[in-house]
């Protein structure tokens, strides 16, 4: 199972309307920076439920995605067994 | 030139709303149902996992848990569903402006304009039904055909996420041996009237002669053949075409049932609240009131009666329908609904004959009285002022009911 997880965002907001996310905290309260977003389209999440404005974004190296639903963000958590 | 129409309809709306909002639902059998509580405890909407076991729109809880004890009953969410809808028609918009909502889940699209931009209508649908999937995690059946009828038969015959085409040159051997009834307009009383004519299949009413379909049926009859011909040729409407407004309703089915005319006349009273700031918006008055009236075995009446002059205050709508109700209601039952509706709804500023008898005076001071209520509660919010016969009002809603304001001192929780 999969958790859906709302994060704090900062987010640059350009004349033209466009929101572009740069940081969020995680649930370990860690600050991540957003290297780079890869993708932004509307899509609904298969795992964990909802849509909006989904960024396909790269941390660390690593792309994840991550939503705007309305005025809330959200990451998919992948729960993995041991 | 034939024009390219779309019906696409949302499959089990609510309930695949609840469901891709929740994933977890997703193996499970789910209703969307009403509150028990409100006596509002129907089915509103199933998956189709729930369907497999029997259950049906408009079940009641208990019959839908006899039928599938595991079933998960989920409280519906019309805001959440408004939205779906919304974002469903702002696809849709990408492609049409000519975009007609048939109820919250189901629309017309008119895509003539754009099949050489866009390619056919099978191929439109099919972008559809994939965006749809893909951006909100729901599917839709679409049917493509010359007319809306066709597109609305052709969205009903292939489910889930599926399209079908009803072309011009073949819709004889694609839907004439359908049944009748699944065409648009053919219901229950109209499909026993037509079995009635030996009538069982659409291509069977295609064929009937307009007198015996004239003679039994009327206009509605003739228009029916037409339909089953593919004649239907009205158009789709402009996304933004506003409908006039023809009657203003308010109905409510009680927590208990109401026992007396007092109780009644309450009721009544609180259901024509909002008729002045409504009609007031709408720059309009009534001529008319209907009352529609279901006692507690669901057997259900309605009358109408017109109103002494146009007027939108709610006090002497209020005052006409409960005499309706008192002089027509026999009491055989306890009442379960009341639904009152302002009709004959005429500009505001039509001049009118007053009556010799009529109190103009107190029609004036009702009318004040009823705009300073609506400036109190649209600066304090709805529960600021209100009658006080509309205390203690144990029958209504959840939300809807007064209580009495708690007394001074100390208050024990």
């Amino acid at each position: 199972m999969s958790q859906k997880i709302y994060v704090r965002v900062n987010a640059s907001f350009s004349p033209e309307g466009v929101v572009l996310p740069r940081s969020f905290i995680w649930t370990d309260g860690h600050q991540y920076k957003i290297d780079r977003i890869l993708d932004a389209r509307m899509a609904a999440s298969k795992r964990v439920g909802g849509c909006g404005m989904r960024y396909t974004i790269s941390v660390g190296g690593k792309d994840s995605y991550i939503f705007r639903e309305d005025d809330r963000w959200f990451m998919e958590l992948k729960e993995t067994s041991c | 030139m034939l024009r390219t129409i779309l019906h696409c309809d949302m499959n089990n709306f609510f309930a695949s709303v609840e469901c891709t909002r929740n994933p977890s639902l997703k193996e499970k059998p789910v209703a969307v149902c009403g509150s028990v509580e409100d006596r509002h405890g129907i089915v509103l909407a199933k998956n189709y996992i729930a369907k497999a076991y029997g259950v049906k729109t408009g079940d009641t809880v208990w019959q839908a848990k006899m039928k599938c004890p595991d079933i998960v009953i989920a409280d519906p969410h019309y805001e959440l569903y408004m939205k779906y809808s919304k974002m469903a028609r702002n696809i849709y918009s990408e492609y049409t402006d000519k975009i007609e909502p048939f109820g919250i889940d189901e629309c017309w699209l008119d895509v003539t304009s754009c099949r050489d931009t866009d390619g056919d209508g099978k191929t439109i649908a099919d972008i559809l039904r994939e965006r749809i999937k893909y951006e909100l995690g729901l599917t839709i059946s679409v049917g493509v055909s010359f007319n809306k009828i066709f597109a609305k038969l052709g969205s009903d015959m292939k489910k889930p996420d599926a399209v079908t085409v009803i072309p011009s040159d073949s819709f004889k051997e694609k839907i004439w041996n359908l049944p009748a009834d699944s065409l648009l307009g053919v219901g229950r009383r109209t499909s026993n009237t037509l079995k009635c004519l030996g009538i069982d299949t659409i291509g069977q009413l295609a064929k009937c002669p307009d007198e015996v379909l004239k003679r039994k049926m009327g206009i509605v009859g003739t228009r029916l053949k037409m339909y089953a011909n593919g004649l239907d040729t009205s158009e789709v409407t402009r996304s933004d075409y506003v409908y006039p407004v023809k009657s203003i309703g308010c109905g409510l089915t009680f927590r208990e049932d109401i026992k007396n005319n007092r109780d009644a006349a309450v009721a009544i009273s609180k259901l024509c609240e909002d008729f002045g700031s409504r009609l007031r918006s709408l720059k309009k008055s009534a001529k008319g009131i209907s009352l529609f009236v279901r006692d507690n075995d669901l057997n259900w009446k309605e009358w109408q009666t017109s109103l002494p002059y146009p007027t939108s205050v709610p006090k002497t709508i209020a005052d006409e329908a409960t005499k309706l109700f008192i002089s027509k209601y026999k009491w055989e039952k306890p009442v379960r609904t009341i639904t009152v509706r302002v009709i004959r709804l005429i500009s505001e500023d039509e001049p009118f004959q007053i009556g010799l008898f009529d109190d103009v005076q107190n029609e004036i001071k009702n009318e004040k009285l009823d705009s300073a209520m609506e400036v109190l509660k649209n600066r304090f919010g709805e529960r600021i002022i209100h009658p006080a016969s509309f205390m203690n009002m144990g029958y209504m809603p959840e939300g809807m009911a007064f209580s009495a304001l708690p007394a001074g001192g100390n208050q024990h929780v």
